[in-house]
C-alpha cells in the first residue's frame, strides 16, 4: 500500500536527520524547512539523499530533478521533496 | 530481422520512451543566449576550492582565488561535455548488442542517444559561444572512456556509463544549480538533468531483469569497471591544468585536493554510499567495498602519476596565465 503524505514525510525527515546532521538550530523540523538554507544540502547530500530515498520508498527518486524544476533552489522545501517522493511512486512525474 | 509484431515487453520503458519523445528540448532556443554573462557575479558564488588549504592559495587576491574557482568549475563542465559525447557511442553500442527480443532496450537507448547528444551540444556551445574556454578531458576519465568503449557488454557499458559516471556527475554539477547565479547554465543543467533522470529509471529496469544467472557472470567485470570508473571520478575533480596555470606544483594539488575531498566527506561518499548503487542493481559486493576502502586513494594518486594532464585545446582563447585570466571572456 502506498504511504500517505505524513507517513512519506516521517520518512523524509528521518532520512534528512541522518545525511544532514548539522541542521540550522534554529530552524523547525518540518514540511516549511528549507533544504539549502536549513539542512545545508549541497551536492554529495543530494546524491546521498537519492540513494537513501530510493532504498527506503523502493522507487526512483533523482533528486537534481526536483532542483532543476524551481526557479530559485531556496524554494526547495521538505514539503516540495515530500510531494516529489510522492509523485514518484503515483508514477505522475 | 525484420519483425512488424515486435512489441515491448514493459508497461513502464514504453511510458518512459513516450515521456522522452515529448520531452521538449527548447535550450538552444532560450534567449538568455543573446544575454551576456556576468562573469563577476558568478566566480564570487562559486564552491571553494580543493586547494583552499594549500600554502601559497591565500596568498593570491580575492579576483586570483575566483578566477580558480570559477575555472575549477568550467574544467568540470568540460568533462561532462566529454562524458556526453562518449554516452553516444555506447549508446549506439549498446542498440547493436542488447537483446533484440521486444523493443524496450533498443528503443529506449534510442532516446538516450539522442538525450546524450543534445547535451553534448548545448554544452560545447556553452562553453565556447559564452564561455571561451575549453580543456581536454581528465585523462583518467578518458582512460576509462576508452575501457568502456572496449566493453563487450552491454550491460557493463550501462552500469559503469550511466549510474557509476553520469549519476555522480549530475548530481555533482547540482552544486552548480544551487549556487550558481548564471540564469542559461542553470537551465541547461535543468534540462539535463531532466532527461538523466529518465535514464536513471531505465537503467533500473534493465538490471531488475536480468536473471541471477546473468548477474553471477557479470558481478567480477561489474565490481573491476565501478572500481576503475570511481578513481577515474576522483581523479577529475583534480583541475591540473586549472592549477597549474598559478604554478602550483601537481604533487602538492593532488595531497592537498584529495584531503579537502576527504574533508568535505566526498571520499566517505565513494567508498560508502556509492557501492549502493551497485546493490540497488543486485550487484551486492563486498570485494569492492574492501577494494575501495583499502586501494582508492592510492589508486587516484597514481592515475595522475600514470596520466599527466595533456592540457586545453587549442582553437579557441584558451586559460592563460593568472594575470590575463577573465580578461578573455567575452562578457
Amino acid at each position: 500500500m502506498m504511504p500517505d503524505q505524513r507517513e512519506i514525510l516521517t520518512k523524509v525527515l528521518r532520512i534528512l536527520d541522518e545525511v544532514c546532521p548539522e541542521r540550522n538550530a534554529n530552524a523547525t523540523r518540518s514540511a516549511q524547512a528549507s533544504l539549502i538554507d536549513d539542512y545545508y544540502i549541497d551536492s554529495l547530500k543530494v546524491a546521498e539523499l537519492s540513494l537513501l530515498l530510493e532504498e527506503s520508498f523502493d522507487v526512483s527518486v533523482f533528486i537534481p530533478h526536483l532542483s532543476g524544476s524551481v526557479r530559485d533552489p531556496h524554494e526547495l522545501t521538505v514539503g516540495a521533496l515530500v510531494e516529489f517522493v510522492r509523485s514518484n511512486l503515483t508514477g505522475s512525474t | 530481422m525484420l519483425n512488424p509484431d515486435l512489441s515491448f515487453a514493459s508497461p513502464e520503458i514504453e511510458k518512459l520512451l513516450g515521456d522522452a519523445a515529448c520531452a521538449t528540448w527548447t535550450v538552444p532556443q532560450d534567449p538568455l543566449w543573446h544575454r551576456p554573462l556576468d562573469i563577476e557575479r558568478i566566480k564570487a558564488v562559486g564552491t571553494p576550492s580543493l586547494l583552499q588549504d594549500i600554502p601559497g592559495f591565500t596568498a593570491l587576491s580575492v579576483t586570483q582565488r575566483n578566477e580558480v574557482i570559477y575555472h575549477e568549475g568550467l574544467y568540470h563542465l568540460n568533462n561532462l561535455m566529454a562524458g556526453e559525447h562518449l554516452g553516444v557511442f555506447l549508446a549506439a553500442q549498446i542498440i547493436r548488442d542488447c537483446p533484440n527480443d521486444s523493443l524496450d532496450c533498443a528503443y529506449f537507448t534510442s532516446s538516450v542517444l539522442a538525450d546524450e547528444r543534445n547535451h553534448m551540444l548545448v554544452l560545447r556551445r556553452y562553453l565556447r559561444e559564452k564561455a571561451g574556454v575549453v580543456f581536454s578531458p581528465n585523462p583518467a576519465l578518458a582512460k576509462i572512456f576508452d575501457e568502456l568503449m572496449r566493453e563487450t557488454s552491454y550491460e557493463v557499458k550501462l552500469l559503469a556509463s550511466q549510474l557509476c559516471l553520469e549519476w555522480t556527475a549530475v548530481s555533482l554539477i547540482s552544486s552548480i544549480q544551487f549556487k550558481n547565479p548564471e540564469p542559461l547554465l542553470r537551465n541547461i543543467l535543468a534540462a539535463i538533468v531532466r532527461d538523466e533522470g529518465r535514464h536513471v529509471r531505465f537503467n533500473r529496469w534493465v538490471f531488475a531483469h536480468l536473471t541471477n544467472a546473468r548477474i553471477a557472470e557479470l558481478q567480477p567485470r561489474m565490481e573491476e569497471m565501478f572500481f576503475e570508473a570511481t578513481v577515474a571520478i576522483i581523479a577529475s575533480f583534480f583541475a591540473i591544468p586549472v592549477w597549474q596555470q598559478y604554478d602550483f606544483a601537481p604533487d602538492a594539488c593532488r595531497h592537498y585536493a584529495l584531503r579537502d575531498l576527504h574533508e568535505r566527506g566526498a571520499m566517505k561518499y565513494f567508498t560508502r554510499i556509492l557501492p549502493r548503487q551497485l546493490e540497488r542493481c543486485r550487484f551486492k559486493s563486498d570485494r569492492l567495498i574492501h577494494l575501495l576502502e583499502t586501494e582508492l586513494e592510492r589508486r587516484v594518486l597514481d592515475a595522475h602519476i600514470e596520466l599527466q594532464p595533456t592540457g586545453v585545446a587549442t582553437d579557441i582563447p584558451l586559460v592563460a596565465s593568472p594575470d590575463t585570466m577573465g580578461k578573455q571572456h567575452d562578457a
